[in-house]
């Protein structure tokens, strides 16, 4: 069944030109996301998953730019609206919730006020409306005794409860499409929990999409239907979860799975990938995973670095994965 | 709340005590009164005579005690010049003095914030670039430079503005003000400009800085994720942020702009504290210079409490304490 797709992500770059040269943090990726799915974009720190969901906001500042591209929200272009209607779009139906709810929350506001103001904004509430709907979206993001939260300060309120304020702040004004970038990285696992569960309920009730930001592939894999794997500004592997958990192409994907923590396996030591992500102001031609890889190839330097396909749901930038597919095409043939 | 304040009064008493000893043993350092009241060729037994009236023949300690006995019942003494309470005389010119400093402070804070913020949202454009240059020239001109400029140009050249003096006096509200008539105004603009220059410049700088800072927080990014338009993010929610330390600075400002307002007074010929006090100096006019001081930390005292009080409305994290 093919579902609407409410954003299209078309050869995003964004780059910033720093004193000591350009870093490519985003460099051409295509994506899309369809109606009421869950999306999980993974990497290592520094990948470009952040700059990814900011530039789909266009929240990015000097010296960084998008360069070129285009973002489609249910066809428009968000590259090419104007100032006013792009806050039309942010927080109303575009939202975003980030890493660390301890400074996500202005200290000198309070949660009513912060949470208020966008339904104002947004749907054009009066006050009054807006004060109630406000308790209401507070309850149900499961705050006990709302009415008085509403006049506490961020100071007042643990982690956990900040980010459930957040929450409902993304949530405020019904938004189609939620980026939620590392929203429990800060937290501690059972709230962790916490949080992922209510963001799961809340959105399947209303069909939004969700774009979930992580560099744990444990945790997405909990929660995603698709997963979209980055490394050094590139898209090196985009699939259905089920098949890139059982059958990864690329070796960095199979690095990043042979890294988690089996509980019930007795491991001696976690796999974890050798070396370091090059550095984003020198990135080398071809695949960029090459110096990590241990199956990497002559083919690998010129690599062009596209998605291949593997099957319907599952694509990657590996040659070995490109190889592969040329075997099986061979071997069917 | 309450207790807080009472703490805060009882400290401010401690450190008035202590202003009150180092000031009483800096003017005994600081020559002798009788010598300049009585001419040169005075009599032995008149100068005597006025120094046991002025209570200077006993001994230090027993001075101060005095001192201190009347000056808890208000009581600074007798002017040595005018022959009226010394403290009268201070409170008569303060409320000229607080006028101009008000006026000083309006002025910085009306010019320094929306430049300090503009330069701090676009610091690329020309315009920044211009206000951050001039507040650099602002904070170094000395007082009496730029306000014998300004009477250069305003007064001098283009005959705008008067030069000297208080001008016409309203009543508003039971205070006596020059700021309520168009004359008054009209003379208090230079003086509080010149006695302002420096507290824009600076403050220019510091609200710049401290939005800067504001403006690189996450909580600002996420205001502008949650699709706020400009006026929101950047006054509502970046300005109360940035407004802790330029609270700090505005009241510490009031304080010395009301001690330090001397030359300005000068210049102008602005009937006020800084003109007494310099005049008193020069005549060693004893209770007349202890009052002053007085009033001086009692007011820095004063606004140092209303400045914390006033982070607490801008910070609900601090705790009062
Ligand atoms: N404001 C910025 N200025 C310069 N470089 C930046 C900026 N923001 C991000 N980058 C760079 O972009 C790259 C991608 O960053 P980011 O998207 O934050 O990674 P992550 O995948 O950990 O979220 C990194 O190399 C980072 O150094
Ligand atoms: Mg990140």
């Amino acid at each position: 069944m093919q579902r609407e797709k409410i954003l299209e992500v078309k050869n995003l770059k964004t780059f910033f030109n720093t004193k000591d040269g350009v870093i490519k943090a985003v460099n051409g990726v295509n994506f899309d996301l369809e109606k009421g799915e869950i999306l999980g974009i993974v990497g290592e720190s520094g990948a470009g998953k952040s700059v990814t969901g900011f530039s789909l906001l266009r929240l990015i500042d000097p010296p960084g730019e998008i360069l070129e591209g285009s973002i489609k929200f249910k066809g428009q272009d968000l590259m090419k609206i104007n100032k006013r209607n792009m806050n039309k779009i942010r927080g109303k139906k575009i939202s975003m919730i980030f890493q660390d709810p301890m400074a996500s929350l202005n200290p000198v506001l309070t949660i009513g006020q912060q949470l208020i103001e966008v339904l104002q904004f947004h749907l054009n509430y009066s006050r009054k409306k807006a004060r109630n709907r406000a308790v209401e979206l507070l309850n149900m993001v499961g705050i006990s005794s709302p009415e008085k939260r509403m006049k506490h300060y961020p100071n007042q309120l643990s982690g956990g409860m900040r980010q459930r304020v957040v929450v409902a702040i993304a949530l405020a004004s019904d938004p189609e499409v939620i980026i939620a970038d590392e929203p429990t990285t800060a937290l501690d696992v059972t709230i962790q929990a916490q949080i992922i569960g209510l963001m799961k309920n809340l959105i399947k009730d209303r069909q939004t999409s969700l774009i979930f930001i992580t560099h744990d592939l444990a945790l997405v894999s909990e929660i995603a239907d698709r997963i979209l794997v980055m490394y050094a500004g590139d898209i090196i592997e985009y699939g259905s979860k089920e098949s890139i958990i059982s059958n990864p192409a690329h070796p960095y994907t199979q690095g990043l799975i042979n890294s988690i923590p089996v509980l019930d396996k007795d491991q001696k030591r976690l796999k974890q990938i050798k070396g370091l992500m090059p550095s984003p102001l020198d990135l080398p031609e071809g695949c960029k995973f090459r110096s990590r890889c241990s199956k990497k190839t002559d083919y690998c330097k010129n690599n062009d670095n596209k998605l291949k396909k593997i099957n319907n749901n599952h694509y990657s930038t590996c040659s070995e994965a490109y190889q592969l597919q040329k075997e099986l095409i061979a071997g069917v043939g | 709340m309450l207790i807080y304040t009472g703490k805060r009064i009882w400290q401010t008493l401690i450190v008035l005590f202590a202003v009150s000893i180092i000031v009483f043993i800096m003017i005994n350092i600081n020559g002798d009164p009788v010598q300049t009241l009585l001419p040169p060729d005075a009599e032995p037994w008149a100068v005597e005579e006025l120094r046991e009236t002025l209570g200077l023949n006993k001994p230090l300690y027993v001075q101060y005690f005095n001192f201190i006995k009347n000056a808890i019942k208000g009581d600074m003494g007798i002017s040595y010049y005018q022959q009226v309470p010394a403290l009268r005389l201070v409170l008569e010119r303060l409320p000229k003095t607080m006028e101009l400093a008000v006026a000083a402070i309006l002025i910085s804070i009306i010019i320094a914030i929306p430049a300090g913020m503009y330069a701090a949202i676009k610091p690329e454009s020309i315009l920044s670039k211009l206000i951050m240059f001039s507040s650099l020239a602002g904070i170094s001109l000395p007082t009496f430079l730029s306000g014998i400029l300004l009477i250069l140009i305003f007064a001098v050249n283009f005959s705008l503005l008067p030069s000297s003096g208080r001008g016409e006096i309203a009543q508003f509200l039971g205070i006596h003000s020059s700021l309520f008539t168009l004359d008054g105004l009209k003379h208090i603009i230079m003086p509080a400009a010149t006695l302002g220059l420096y507290m824009v410049a600076m403050l220019i700088r510091l609200v710049r800085a401290g939005m800067q800072e504001v403006l690189k927080q996450d909580y600002i990014l996420f205001t502008r994720a949650k699709g706020m338009p400009a006026k929101i993010v950047y006054i509502r929610h970046a300005l109360k942020n940035t407004m802790i330390p330029v609270i700090t600075v505005i009241g510490l400002q009031l304080g010395r702009l009301i001690a330090f307002s001397m030359i300005t007074e000068k210049i102008f010929a602005w009937p006020g504290m800084g003109k007494l006090i310099l005049d008193s100096i020069n005549r060693l006019d004893r209770p007349v210079i202890m009052s002053y001081i007085l009033i001086i930390a009692v007011l820095f005292a004063a606004i140092n409490l209303v400045v914390d009080l006033l982070y607490y409305y801008f910070d609900p994290r601090i705790e009062l304490g």
